[in-house]
């Protein structure tokens, strides 16, 4: 089930400015503007929540998503050994801060998934979550 | 709905005249038979098509399907299947294929479609969360594949003012100009065979995108996770889907096809390449991947990358190693690797257009149809495979097909298809259970719809190829395997591990040499236990396809239930096949695989095809005229 946000939202816009999904839809009529989750394009990664000081999201179980601050955000780390290169978390990760490894060699083919981009990893977990090995953790 | 998980719940029917989209009925009880896939697409054709249809009329009908494996994070289980009735072989074809749109399809919602109907002028389809749009194409109309996929990704994105994550089914100038074996493409692996993309171009379809953000629901998701770990660690630990496969693609099978002879070259003629060597998968392996590619939620990554012209794009497979180069005498690798990639980007099948182009030659060596094409002489063949897709010259020809040119110039004895689809690199001369597979096919000369026994003959396992004892019942039973595990949504390279990894690894040893020695004897046994496979109420170890099938659905499967839906998918496309007229009469071989030995000198190395086929009619409990009768299509509950 997508997220949605609750009375106490003050449409300051700044989930809407980090939606990967580009799922939080801005209404802006005469002067006044309101934010809203399109269903169909929310993906449940919990980003808004993280990043919202005034408790305005309410998740996928209907629970009030908790601020975090920026500092304390956790990044997903792959386990190089356990990966298998499904690529299922490259293609679940909303901010595309994972990436599947560039060259392999004739000896070792396999080819793994790592956390290209660590800025863009706001430790949301879906890929944790998704992965079908268990070779990523938060941290 | 559905009780069952592991399924989105709705097939939905799009009817391209009207532009209206309604949802097609498809219950329950049609999930436990035909779980999905190949055999659900089987099924709908079967109900909707008469026998009057042809593939270019209105009423063909397209179905996209995925099965309850596809999207749930199962290994390998990223497959879709396109069903139609092909332009090539004018009978059922499905074309198997692996890139994203199966995923996306389920994620926005539903598990298949049926296409019908013929838009009025060129359309592409997005599907957004149950949503269906038409849009107007006539920008996209001309455009290759690749410029296609980008042009359409740069739509949704500015529509969405973000990267959009979706998945692309299109197709290239060869579909819109109606090349009787054009491709669809889904990123970049193609659902190649028998002119599916030709279907989607006679019905002006140019593309589809499908997006969403629902979660594929499982049955027992903690159950089935630890299922697919072990699972993968299988696949990780066979000598072929974790050694060969990643190390050197399927590509690596061109030596040992070579050593064992059956390695297509000079249009079939022979059944060894001397210059081998030069288009081997070692060498693409070593001088020209960059990485290993595949598609998603695959452990094994079996897709080559190679550049061309300062691209990254995807490399050649097997059969195009083996039919673009032994196959019209070049030993040029980079010439392949670029045709390849021109074929991809026009939207062809490479078989079917490596087999018609082999034709040409000898036709034109043999001085039946002058046009300028011979063996050894690559400077024209890029020049030509343009002309095939844009229909220009002796192009707008050879885009009909072997089977067709053969029955215009003559040379049928040498056309090698078989009803009408050209037949894949390998030779069957020295593997006759796989030539016994080529003709009874389904859909045409096809390695994989055959039963792919050369990997029990040759590749694999190396019992006895010549000799015909067990190999229709083999033939049989393998052919079944291979619709169970593609129904479920999975790649065929999933089942490799049912040979136990040893028998692979260590050929010479005391236990592989007494199972090769065996095999040639297993018929009746395979026979019987195929007859009643109701004693196999388990999960096989070696087959976890059937465990987590169960796993995600929450419905009632093991080995007995899937050795049976493989039959009734394979009974019930003979069915459909029936209505269009095949018949023992079309399973055949050119004559110059059952007539010419191989080898001049030993007279064993040719296909004893009619007297397999009698036992193999025999073992499938199908008439004399190889066709299932109503008591055994009731007894299978098709009927």
């Amino acid at each position: 089930m997508p997220y949605t946000f609750n009375e106490n939202c003050i449409d300051c816009e700044k989930c809407a400015e980090r939606c990967a999904a580009g799922a939080v839809i801005v209404h802006r009529e005469d002067g006044h503007t309101r934010c809203e989750v399109d269903q169909d394009l929310c993906v449940s990664c919990g980003h808004c929540g993280f990043i919202c000081e005034k408790a305005a999201v309410i998740d996928d179980k209907g629970n009030i998503a908790k601020f975090v601050p920026v500092s304390e955000w956790k990044s997903a780390r792959v386990n190089l050994y356990e990966c298998t290169g499904c690529m299922i978390c490259v293609e679940v990760c909303p901010e595309y801060a994972l990436a599947m490894s560039k060259k392999c060699s004739h000896d070792d083919p396999f080819t793994f998934a790592f956390l290209a981009d660590a800025d863009k990893c706001t430790g949301c977990g879906m890929c944790a979550e998704r992965c079908p090995v268990g070779a990523i953790e938060m941290v | 709905m559905t009780k069952y998980s592991g399924y989105m719940g709705k097939v939905m029917m799009i009817d391209l005249s009207k532009s209206l989209v309604t949802e097609y009925p498809w219950s329950d009880r049609d999930r436990e038979l035909y779980i999905g896939g190949k055999a659900m697409a089987s099924k709908i054709m079967y109900d909707n098509f008469t026998g009057e249809e042809t593939a270019f009329s209105e009423d063909n009908i397209i179905v996209v399907s995925t099965g309850p494996l596809t999207g749930t994070g199962a290994p390998c289980s990223n497959r879709m299947n396109i069903s139609t009735l092909s332009p090539l072989t004018g009978i059922t074809t499905s074309s198997n294929c692996g890139g994203n749109f199966g995923h996306y399809l389920k994620k926005a919602g539903m598990d298949a479609l049926v296409i019908r109907g013929k838009c009025e002028k060129p359309t592409w389809i997005e599907i957004k969360n149950d949503k269906f749009f038409f849009h107007d194409a006539g920008d996209l109309w001309g455009m290759r594949v690749t410029e296609t996929q980008e042009e359409l990704q740069k739509i949704m994105d500015n529509a969405r003012k973000c990267r959009v994550k979706c998945g692309m089914l299109s197709i290239g100038p060869a579909g819109e100009n109606l090349v009787k074996y054009a491709a669809v493409i889904s990123g970049e692996r193609a659902a190649g065979r028998a002119g599916v993309g030709a279907v989607f171009g006679s019905k002006n379809l140019k593309a589809m995108v499908a997006t969403g953000n629902h979660e594929v629901p499982v049955y027992s998701p903690e159950k089935f996770t630890k299922h697919c770990q072990k699972w993968t660690n299988t696949l990780r630990s066979h000598p072929l889907t974790g050694n060969q496969l990643p190390k050197m693609g399927t590509a690596g099978l061109v030596t040992p096809m070579q050593v064992r002879g059956i390695l297509s070259s000079r249009n079939f003629a022979q059944g060894q390449f001397d210059e081998f060597e030069k288009i081997s998968g070692e060498v693409l392996a070593e001088e020209y991947n960059i990485v290993n590619k595949g598609c998603m939620s695959c452990p094994i990554k079996c897709t080559r990358t190679v550049s061309v012209e300062g691209r990254e794009v995807k490399g050649p497979e097997l059969e195009t190693l083996g039919l673009l180069g032994g196959g019209i005498m070049n030993d040029n690798i980079e010439l392949i690797l670029k045709w390849n990639y021109e074929l991809d980007e026009l939207g062809m099948d490479t078989i079917s257009a490596a087999g018609t182009l082999a034709w040409a030659m000898e036709a034109n060596e043999k001085g039946l149809w002058k046009n300028g094409l011979a063996f050894g002489k690559t400077a024209n063949i890029s020049k030509t495979i343009e002309n095939i897709a844009f229909r220009r010259g002796i192009g707008n020809e050879l885009a009909e097909g072997t089977r067709w040119l053969s029955e215009k110039y003559g040379g049928k004895d040498f056309a090698i298809q078989s009803k009408g689809l050209e037949l894949s690199a390998y030779e069957p001369r020295r593997s006759v259970g796989q030539g016994l597979g080529y003709a009874v096919s389904n859909r045409g000369g096809c390695h994989l719809n055959g039963g792919y026994l050369v990997i029990i003959e040759n590749l694999g396992l190396t019992a006895n190829p010549q000799t015909p004892h067990a190999k229709a019942d083999l033939c049989m039973v393998m052919q079944d395997l291979m619709e169970s595990v593609s129904m479920g949504g999975q790649c065929l390279f999933s089942s490799y591990a049912v040979f136990p990894g040893f028998l692979i690894a260590k050929p010479n040893s005391f236990v592989t040499r007494a199972v090769n020695k065996v095999i040639p004897f297993v018929g009746p046994v395979v026979r019987v236990l195929n007859k009643f496979p109701e004693m196999a109420q388990f999960h096989l170890p070696l087959l976890p396809h059937t465990k987590a099938t169960e796993l995600a659905t929450g419905m009632k499967y093991n080995l007995a239930a899937f050795i049976r839906a493989g039959e009734r998918s394979y009974n019930v496309e003979r069915a459909v096949n029936a209505k269009f007229g095949v018949n023992a009469a079309m399973d055949t071989l050119p004559k110059r695989l059952t007539d010419v030995p191989q080898d001049p000198n030993d007279p064993s190395t040719k296909v004893p095809l009619e007297v397999m086929k009698k036992v193999y009619y025999e073992a499938r409990g199908w008439d004399e005229n190889g066709l299932p009768s109503d008591a055994k299509l009731k007894k299978l509950k098709i009927k």
